[in-house]
């Protein structure tokens, strides 16, 4: 398998995800290719393509029989951090331009990115050329792991303030400051720990005020509150 | 002077030329009565004469106040046939040759005809017309070039006054010599009645002296003396037909104010003395505490620069104590004891917290610092404001002072910075707060200081090339220069006292600071270094003496020496240098002296001396030159017979 970069022509356009029941649907438009490459990596190890493609030139030696494979995984790491799945243009035009992904392939509580990239198989040559722009930003959407604080108030009787209860779950792998909070009318953000987690947090606030949990900027892709 | 002080230099050679033109430029050029009598066309026959022809211009202007009017035409030989050009000015009084159409004859008579149509006032005789000449013997097509003489012509007057300033090259070699002398029979030969004047002025003088590249141009020169003593309104007649008709040659001798060697001396001098002055203001070693002074650092190891960027880049964007108040905390019991702690540490900060507080202070404290720092533009300012510090804070010499204590200067940088301390009932918030700012600028410190300790080093690279840098101008300037001569000595003792004088002025007019800032600035390239030097030269030669005419000066120099005595120095001066000074040397010694002029100031003594003497008309003429830094004196010699023509030995 050989990267290739900078061929405008075996880009995925419009590529979307959808959470259904069971599986997460996967959709997109192309122009050229006659297989589809899906990473499905989980957001706690950095996704490297290029290790990514030498390992799967470790284990198919012979790129035609790469795409001899039966079914459609093509990969799986020792600890499920990354999987890798094969699609043939025939199958994606049968399955109207869409193809899913279990969640049973999916772990709960885990950000995931599932990264399409278009190849092409030559014959005459025998290898499998796989098509990427510079940084995959196209190519790549995330299932963020739903998060769902528990916020409690307290007033205190003749007091200018209550008292905020904020509990958040667990979060595996979760990062110091992922998710932060902020009271209304106090111009500050406030990380949340991972000490935290699945803590209650005592937090006095202005009486008329509220306390709203959102996702740090970085971590948009992780989690969604 | 705006102009003249944005002078730029690569070298100090240039410097020194530039402050030799300067001093030549401060002689009066006065404006004197003498004008061209008839209208003169000059032709620079060939590539080689055109590059003199400076030196006939200047002196034409220094002396005929109608010398605008003159026709300068360059007329070189191609292939093809003749290329002519005409001098034209383009703008601030440049010169450049502008080809012309037409043969160099037809080229010729419009140059007269223009001459022509000027003012009656312009050209006093218009019935004749003057054709000066001036060709090179290296010239390959030399034969072409004088028969393109002899033919030359203008059809509006009968009378032209034709003369060919023949130069010729005279250096050993026996094929150029035998070129050279077939060029000189062909002029004998073919001379006519009506062929002219010619003059034969060669670079190998009866002396055995010959004149190389810095010296030919006194050939030029004394071409253009003779076109004065010749065209001028003012001359007179019977000493005017002794210049013409016939093959001649001259003798020259030329006695300068010696701007040369007072520039160099004034130069060498004004470098090594701004240098020696200043550095003996600054022997005293710095102490610590001055240094400390300077740099702008605080008890607290704090830098006065380092506080300004923090205050003004990262201080407005920090979280105000009352924004600790939203902290999260495990329990109000624990939030309460931890309002009562006189002094709150970060662990038990983040006990209360559940790590909140470490959190709280990387996100809105620390972050910023490591933003702060991203930041190339802001890096390049904060660099900027440290350089501008250093260079201010001390002078090139307390910086080589400094340069000794390097070691003291790192150990100053590494120094911690110290918490300024919490007071005991400040709130909570408060005291939370102040823990953070600590920890803020001690990151902050961290990089700074290593941009100074950069600069430092920068800083000392600098000083060790500027040291470097001096010492090569100076050189550069003394390997220009040339002291040789009993003479010289005079002017080294005067020109060396002179600008002590001015050196020492300049420093009682700035007490206790740097005389010359613009001098001694540690980052200054060559340029601007050499630049700054060109304008304290500039200051320095406004002095009277830099002024004086040549007789003022040499009287000045020579220590107020008896008027009768200076007059003698002056009359030997002359006559050493015009002994063996004749402009050809041939195998055989039959020249005949037709007449002698002098070339001198009107207002000088030397010249009423000479107005009054007995050979005054008779054995010599005088002529009054506008320029008063010179004097000059002619003799021209006949050349008669034709075996003086002879350049190389017949066995």
């Amino acid at each position: 398998m050989e990267r290739k970069e900078g061929k405008k022509e075996y880009q995925v356009i419009d590529y979307s995800l959808k959470i259904g029941s069971g599986e997460v649907t996967l959709k997109w438009n192309y122009k050229k290719g006659t297989h589809f490459l899906i990473f499905l990596y989980s957001m706690e190890h950095p996704f490297d393509l290029e290790e990514m493609i030498q390992k799967l030139n470790e284990k198919y030696k012979e790129d035609c029989f790469l795409i001899q494979i039966e079914g459609n995984q093509l990969y799986t790491a020792k600890d499920d951090s990354i999987k890798v799945f094969l699609y043939q243009e025939k199958e994606f035009i049968q399955n109207h331009l869409s193809c899913s992904i279990l969640n049973s392939e999916i772990k709960r509580g885990i950000p995931y990115g599932i990264c399409v990239l278009v190849g092409e198989y030559q014959k005459e040559k025998g290898i499998f050329y796989l098509y990427s722009e510079g940084n995959l930003e196209n190519s790549t959407r995330f299932l963020p792991v739903k998060v769902k604080p528990e916020i409690h108030y307290k007033s205190k009787v003749f007091s200018k303030e209550k008292l905020c209860m904020l509990r958040i779950p667990k979060l595996r792998a979760y990062v110091d400051g992922a998710l932060e909070y902020q009271i209304n009318g106090v111009e500050m953000t406030y990380p949340i720990p991972v000490s935290c987690l699945d803590r209650e947090m005592l937090i006095r606030i202005p009486k008329n005020s509220f306390l709203i949990v959102r996702v740090a900027k970085s971590y948009k892709n992780y989690y969604k509150v | 002077m705006e102009k003249e002080e944005q002078r730029i230099f690569q070298n100090g050679k240039e410097l020194l030329a530039g402050c030799i033109e300067k001093l030549n430029q401060n002689q009066n050029r006065e404006v004197g009565g003498n004008v061209a009598l008839y209208p003169t066309v000059i032709v620079m026959l060939g590539e080689q004469s055109r590059g003199y022809t400076k030196y006939i211009k200047d002196t034409l202007e220094d002396n005929w106040n109608n010398s605008y009017f003159l026709e300068y035409i360059s007329v070189i030989k191609e292939e093809t046939g003749w290329k002519c050009s005409i001098l034209a000015e383009i703008e601030n009084k440049k010169m450049q040759w502008d080809t012309v159409e037409g043969s160099p004859n037809e080229t010729i008579c419009r140059a007269v005809v223009k001459m022509l149509q000027q003012d009656e006032r312009v050209f006093q005789e218009k019935s004749s017309i003057k054709m000066e000449f001036i060709l090179d013997s290296t010239e390959e097509e030399g034969q072409a070039y004088y028969h393109l003489y002899l033919e030359a012509q203008n059809y509006l007057q009968t009378a032209n006054l034709k003369t060919l300033f023949f130069m010729l090259d005279q250096n050993p070699g026996e094929k150029k010599n035998r070129k050279t002398e077939e060029l000189l029979q062909c002029i004998h030969l073919e001379r006519k009645e009506n062929s002219g004047t010619i003059y034969l002025l060669s670079n190998y003088l009866t002396s055995g002296t010959i004149l190389g590249e810095n010296k030919i141009w006194q050939n030029y020169r004394l071409a253009a003396d003779i076109i004065l003593l010749g065209g001028s309104k003012n001359s007179e007649s019977r000493y005017v037909s002794k210049l013409y008709n016939g093959i001649k040659t001259a003798a020259y001798a030329l006695v300068t104010k010696p701007t040369d060697e007072i520039a160099a001396v004034s130069l060498k001098t004004l470098l090594r003395e701004m240098y020696n002055q200043e550095k003996q203001k600054y022997t005293k070693e710095l102490s610590e505490q001055e240094i400390q002074e300077r740099l702008g650092i605080m008890a607290t190891q704090e830098f006065y620069v380092a506080e300004q960027i923090f205050q003004e880049k990262i201080a407005p964007f920090l979280p105000l104590p009352e924004h600790l108040l939203y902290l999260p905390f495990r329990s109000e019991r624990e939030l309460k004891e931890l309002q009562k702690m006189e002094q709150i540490s970060t662990k038990e900060a983040d006990i209360c917290t559940m790590g909140g507080w470490s959190a709280f202070v990387q996100k809105n404290y620390l972050c910023l610092i490591e933003q702060f720092w991203k930041s190339e533009k802001e890096v390049q300012i904060v660099r900027e404001q440290i350089q501008n510090l250093c260079y201010q804070a001390f002078s090139i010499f307390e910086w080589e002072d400094i340069m000794q204590r390097e070691e003291y200067l790192r150990q100053l940088l590494q120094k911690e910075l110290c918490f300024e301390g919490v007071y005991t009932k400040a709130s909570f918030t408060e005291k939370l707060h102040k823990s953070a700012l600590y920890q803020c600028k001690r990151e902050f410190y961290k990089t700074i200081k290593q941009i100074f300790v950069q600069e430092f080093e920068q800083i000392l690279f600098q000083v060790k090339q500027y040291k470097k840098q001096y010492l090569e101008c100076e050189k550069e300037v003394q390997q220009e220069s040339l002291i040789t001569g009993e003479e010289n000595l005079s002017i080294k003792k005067l020109y060396t006292n002179e600008v002590k004088q001015y050196i020492e002025y300049r420093q009682t007019a700035h007490l206790g600071k740097t005389a010359f800032l613009e001098v001694f600035t540690i980052q200054q390239r060559k340029e601007e270094f050499l630049s700054a030097v060109w304008k304290v030269f500039l200051d320095l030669v406004h002095r009277e003496l830099f002024y004086y005419d040549f007789e003022k000066e040499l009287d000045f120099r020579m220590n107020r020496m008896a008027e009768n005595h200076r007059q003698i120095y002056v009359a030997t001066e002359l006559q050493k240098t015009l002994s063996g000074s004749i402009r050809f040397r041939s195998l055989t010694d039959a020249l005949r002296k037709t007449s002698c002029f002098y070339l001198i100031h009107g207002r000088a003594n030397y010249a009423k001396q000479l107005a009054n003497q007995d050979g005054n008309g008779r054995d010599f003429m005088l002529f009054y030159l506008n320029r008063s830094d010179c004097m000059e004196q002619i003799e021209i010699y006949d050349i008669t017979k034709r075996e003086v023509l002879d350049l190389i030995q017949k066995n």
